[in-house]
C-alpha cells in the first residue's frame, strides 16, 4: 500500500517569485510531523500545496499513489482534513452544525446526517471537549473553543491524514497540551499528522518528525532538514534559520530547549 | 433571534400566509371594483376551461391580462432580487452585498437599453433579457476579480468597485438616451423602459421572468450546503470537498441570469436584495437550507407589499415602484453600514 500522502518535486512559486523548491516528502501512516520555521519561511504554503488550495508550479501531490490534481474536492476531502490557520466565524451557526460540516465529503446534495454521521459529530466534540458547547452559536465562542471546533470538525472527516496550520497558536497553554496529545493519540491510531508549529519544544516533545523549511545559502527555499527531533534541533539549524541560541537538552527520553536568547543579543 | 429549530415551520408557515394574502388581496384591489365572488369564477373559467354566462369581459381583461401578470411579475422579480441577494452576500461572506449594490443591476440596465439601442429588442422578446443577463454578468465578474484577490473579499474594495462599475453603467446609459435623441421612437423606448415599474406588464414578461426564477430557484436549492460551507472561507469550504471555483462560477452564472430577468421586466429595483435576506438571516440563522425557500417567499412579499402600499395610498401620483424600496432600503443599508464599522472598528 502506498504511503497516504507524498509529494514528488514540488515547487511554487507566486508573482513569478520562486518561494518553494523541489520538495520530496513521504508520510507514513500513524506519523505525527511537525513543520517548522520561522515567519514567513513556506510552512502554510507548503501545507496549502499538499492540499491543493494552491497550485503547484511543478511536481505533484500523491494520496495514495494517486495524482491529487486527478480527484475531485470531494475525494481529495475523504482523504485530507485541514485546520486552518484563521478562524474567523462570523456567522451564527451552532457549534454542532459547524462540527457536522465535516461530513459534507460524504452526502450528497439533499442528504440529511444518517445515525452513523451523527455518532461520529458527537465522537469528534467529545474528543475536542466541546460537547458543552454543541447548541452554542460559533461567532459567540472565545477563540480556543473555535479552534477546537473547526479541529472537531475535521475529526468528524474522519480522513486518514489530517493537516493543521498552528493549530494551538491562539489556545491557551492547557488546551495547547490536551490538542498536541489528542493528535498524538490519533496517530497512535493509525491518523497520519501534519501540522505547523511555531513552538519548537512543543514539537520536539509531541512529534516523531521534523521538517524544517528555510532558505538555503544558494537562496533556494526548500526543505533543509528532515528527521527526529535529535536531528533537525541542533544548535546550527537554530542559529542559522531561527536566529537563536540554546542549550540543547536530553528530557525524559525528548530533546529540550533552554536558555533560548536570540543571536543578536 | 429565533434561531432555533422549534420557530422554523412557524415562520415558514407566517410566509406562505403572507405570500398569499398579499397576492390575493392584490388581486381584488384596483381602481375598477370587481367583487370576489366575480373573480373566482373568472379565474375557475380561465383554469378549468368551462364556460360561465356570468362573466363580462372587460371584466375578465383586468383580471386576467392585467392584474394577474402583474402579481406574478412582482412576486418573481422581488423573490429573484431577494435570492441574488442572499447568494451574493453568501459568496463574498458580506451582508453589504446585493444585486444593487455591487452593480450587477445596472449592469443588466445597461444591457437591456444596448439592447433597445440597436433595435434587437424588435427582434424578440428575450433580447432585452439575454442582453441584461451579458451585462450584468460583465458587471458582477469585474466587481469580484477587482474585490477578490487569493479568496479573500476586501469589504471596501468590494463596495466601490461596485460604486465606480455602477457610476460607469448608468453613465452608459445616459449616454445612449442622449445620443438617441435624434431617433425619438428609440429614445422613447428607452426612456419608457428605464422607468421600469409594474404597470403595463404583460404574460409576456411573465413568460421571461418565471421560468428562469423557478430553474434558478432550484438550481440553487443544490447548492445549500455549498453556500454554508463558503460562508466560513475558502480554505473551509475546499477542506470540506467545495469545489470552490466551480461553485462560485455556476453561483455567478444563476445569480446573474435571475438580476438579468428580473431588471429586464421590473427594471433596476433597489434594496430587497440586501434587506429581505438580511432581516430573514436575523429570524432563520445562517442555513441556506431554510434561508433560499424563504428569500424567494420573502422577496415577493416585499416587493408585492410595497407595490400595493403605493396602489393604496399614492394611486393617484405615478410613483416608481423603486422610490419605495429605496426609501425603506436605504436608510436600513446605512444602519448595516455603521453596525459594521462599530464592529469591526473600521470598514
Amino acid at each position: 500500500m502506498s504511503a497516504p500522502l507524498s509529494c514528488e518535486n514540488l515547487s511554487f512559486s507566486f508573482d513569478k517569485k520562486p518561494m518553494l523548491n523541489h520538495i520530496n516528502l513521504t508520510f507514513k501512516e500513524g506519523e505525527f510531523v511537525a513543520l517548522i520555521g520561522a515567519n514567513g519561511a513556506g510552512k502554510s504554503t507548503l501545507l496549502q500545496l499538499l492540499l491543493g488550495l494552491l497550485n503547484a508550479k511543478s511536481g505533484k501531490v500523491l494520496l495514495h499513489g494517486e495524482n491529487i490534481n486527478k480527484l475531485k474536492r470531494r475525494e481529495i476531502a475523504k482523504q485530507l482534513a485541514f485546520v486552518p490557520q484563521s478562524i474567523e466565524l462570523p456567522y451564527a451557526f451552532s457549534a454542532q452544525q459547524l462540527v457536522a460540516m465535516g461530513r459534507n465529503p460524504y452526502l450528497g446534495a439533499f442528504e440529511l446526517e444518517t445515525e452513523n454521521d451523527k455518532q461520529l459529530i458527537d465522537q469528534a466534540m467529545v474528543q475536542t471537549d466541546i460537547s458543552h458547547l454543541q447548541q452554542r452559536l460559533v461567532n459567540t465562542l472565545s477563540g480556543g473553543e473555535k479552534q477546537r471546533v473547526i479541529i472537531a470538525r475535521a475529526l468528524a472527516q474522519q480522513s486518514p491524514t489530517i493537516l493543521l496550520d498552528e493549530p494551538i497558536a491562539s489556545l491557551d497553554i492547557c488546551h495547547q497540551l490536551e490538542t498536541l496529545q489528542l493528535i498524538k493519540s490519533l496517530t497512535k491510531a493509525g491518523k497520519t499528522a501534519i501540522t505547523a508549529l511555531h513552538d519548537l519544544n512543543l514539537a520536539a516533545r509531541y512529534c516523531d518528525r521534523l521538517l524544517l523549511i528555510g532558505k538555503r545559502e544558494d537562496g533556494i527555499t526548500t526543505i533543509i532538514s528532515d528527521g527526529t527531533p535529535e536531528q533537525v534541533l541542533t544548535s546550527d539549524n537554530l542559529r542559522t534559520y531561527f536566529s537563536i541560541q540554546a542549550t540543547i537538552k536530553q528530557q525524559g527520553g525528548k530533546v529540550a530547549l533552554d536558555n533560548i536568547s536570540p543571536c543578536t543579543a | 433571534m429565533f434561531n432555533n429549530s422549534r420557530f422554523i415551520p412557524y415562520i415558514f408557515a407566517v410566509l406562505t400566509v403572507l405570500f398569499f394574502t398579499l397576492a390575493v388581496s392584490a388581486l381584488l384591489k384596483g381602481p375598477t371594483d370587481i367583487s370576489a365572488a366575480q373573480i373566482g369564477e373568472i379565474l375557475m373559467q380561465a383554469l378549468l376551461n368551462h364556460e360561465n354566462a356570468n362573466i363580462v369581459d372587460w371584466q375578465q381583461n383586468i383580471i386576467l391580462d392585467i392584474r394577474l401578470p402583474r402579481i406574478l411579475i412582482a412576486l418573481f422579480s422581488g423573490a429573484s432580487l431577494a435570492l441574488c441577494g442572499l447568494v451574493m452576500q453568501g459568496m463574498f461572506r458580506n451582508p453589504l452585498a446585493s444585486p444593487s449594490v455591487l452593480g450587477v443591476s445596472s449592469g443588466a440596465s445597461l444591457g437591456a437599453v444596448i439592447a433597445i439601442y440597436l433595435g434587437a429588442s424588435l427582434i424578440s422578446a428575450w433580447a432585452i433579457p439575454l442582453f441584461a443577463f451579458i451585462g450584468a454578468g460583465i458587471s458582477l465578474s469585474v466587481v469580484y476579480r477587482i474585490a477578490s484577490s487569493r479568496g479573500q473579499t476586501n469589504i471596501a474594495t468590494l463596495l466601490l468597485s461596485g460604486v465606480a462599475v455602477s457610476a460607469l453603467n448608468v453613465a452608459a446609459v445616459s449616454l445612449l438616451l442622449a445620443i438617441s435623441l435624434s431617433n425619438w421612437d428609440v429614445a422613447r423606448m428607452i426612456i419608457y423602459w428605464t422607468m421600469g415599474g409594474l404597470d403595463g406588464r404583460t404574460w409576456d414578461h411573465v413568460l421571461i421572468i418565471l421560468p428562469i426564477v423557478l430553474t434558478g430557484f432550484v438550481a440553487l436549492l443544490f447548492y445549500s450546503k455549498q453556500l454554508d460551507l463558503l460562508l466560513l472561507g475558502e480554505q473551509h469550504a475546499l477542506s470540506v470537498g467545495v469545489d470552490v471555483r466551480r461553485t462560485r462560477r455556476n453561483l455567478l452564472i444563476i445569480s446573474t441570469a435571475m438580476v438579468g430577468a428580473s431588471v429586464s421586466v421590473v427594471g433596476g429595483i433597489g434594496f430587497i436584495g440586501l434587506v429581505v435576506p438580511h432581516i430573514l438571516r436575523l429570524i432563520l440563522g445562517p442555513s441556506h437550507r431554510y434561508l433560499l425557500p424563504a428569500s424567494l417567499l420573502g422577496g415577493g412579499i416585499a416587493l408585492l407589499s410595497a407595490d400595493l402600499f403605493l396602489h393604496t395610498f399614492f394611486s393617484d401620483q405615478a410613483i416608481p415602484l423603486g422610490v419605495i424600496t429605496a426609501a425603506l432600503g436605504a436608510p436600513f443599508f446605512l444602519f448595516l453600514l455603521v453596525k459594521q464599522r462599530i464592529a469591526s472598528g473600521n470598514l
